[in-house]
């Protein structure tokens, strides 16, 4: 793949769109699982397909394109929290409980550890999304990023304390 | 991994953006402003073309240094070979003009007369 996209005409829209319907998942889940708010994530993942096809980066392979989707997608999402101030720190307190499903207390953890996600300091909670949604590295997050390594493995490690914590006094106050 | 990251896993999993998103997509890039006569000139100059024209650049100035230095070594090389043959040339005019200068100095008077070696003669061959 010399470019994302061929240079003009049918084929080139036949392609992009193929291109988002392979890729819409990731970039749109990277999006909501970081603003937390479907309409904004789908307005943020739009806004990076867009960017694709504008820009039409010289891409040199399919990892190549995912790397920039979750580049872009990532930074997307922060300007988009940042500029709606959608990302007020939510306290515990402020998240509602979810409604008991009838899949048990695994299903309502996973609601809850969704949910408590978003309570993360922003860089921290991307990184978390990145790992455990995509499965990266600490070496591919900390490229896609742009930061170093460390600073991701530090982060990283802060927000699954973080998380821990938050997750174990919730699943106390519902077992008391 | 222990459970807890297994859960967060799980958690984070991928959702499907809602239906007809690939849709709204392709309809925003109706409306969405082409990109201007700036933006298509700066494409060229994006990383693969910028590289090839680097990389182009540096194997011409390298053979056109090549060849300089070529060049410039051969003309060395002749100019060595003129100022020797040059010395040569003064080193035997002054030879010759310090034997012409004995020969005066021994008869002035008498005629320049050539002496030439005589030829070799086989041994037993009478004169």
């Amino acid at each position: 793949m010399k470019s994302a996209l061929t240079p003009a005409g049918q084929d080139r829209a036949a392609e992009f769109e193929e291109i988002v319907r392979r890729h819409q998942s990731m970039v749109f889940s990277i999006a909501y699982h970081y603003l937390q708010d479907r309409s904004a994530a789908e307005e943020a993942a739009q806004d990076v397909f867009l960017q694709l096809f504008q820009a039409a980066p010289v891409l040199e392979s399919e990892a190549h394109l995912v790397f920039w989707l979750r580049k872009v997608a990532c930074h997307r999402s922060i300007d988009h929290a940042r500029r709606r101030k959608l990302w007020p720190r939510i306290g515990l307190d402020r998240i509602p409980e979810p409604a008991s499903t009838p899949g048990g207390e695994d299903v309502m953890l996973r609601e809850r550890l969704n949910r408590l996600v978003r309570t993360l300091p922003e860089k921290t909670r991307m990184i978390v999304i990145l790992r455990y949604q995509e499965g990266l590295e600490l070496e591919e997050i900390a490229k896609v990023m742009g930061i170093p390594t460390g600073t991701v493995k530090s982060q990283l490690q802060r927000g699954l304390a973080m998380l821990r914590g938050k997750a174990e006094r919730w699943i106390g106050r519902v077992r008391a | 991994m222990n459970r807890f990251e297994d859960e967060l896993k799980e958690a984070l999993k991928r959702r499907e953006p809602p239906p007809g998103f690939a849709e709204r997509v392709m309809a925003r890039l109706e409306t969405a402003p082409r990109p201007g006569p700036w933006r298509r000139l700066a494409a060229w100059f994006r990383p693969p073309v910028l590289r090839f024209a680097v990389f182009a650049c540096i194997a011409l100035l390298l053979f056109a240094g090549v060849r300089y230095e070529s060049r410039g070594r051969e003309r060395l090389r002749a100019e060595a070979a003129r100022d020797q043959a040059m010395l040569a040339l003064r080193i035997t005019f002054d030879k010759l003009e310090a034997v012409r200068e004995k020969l005066y100095q021994a008869a002035p008077a008498a005629p320049l007369r050539v002496v030439l070696p005589e030829p070799h003669r086989a041994e037993g061959e009478k004169k």
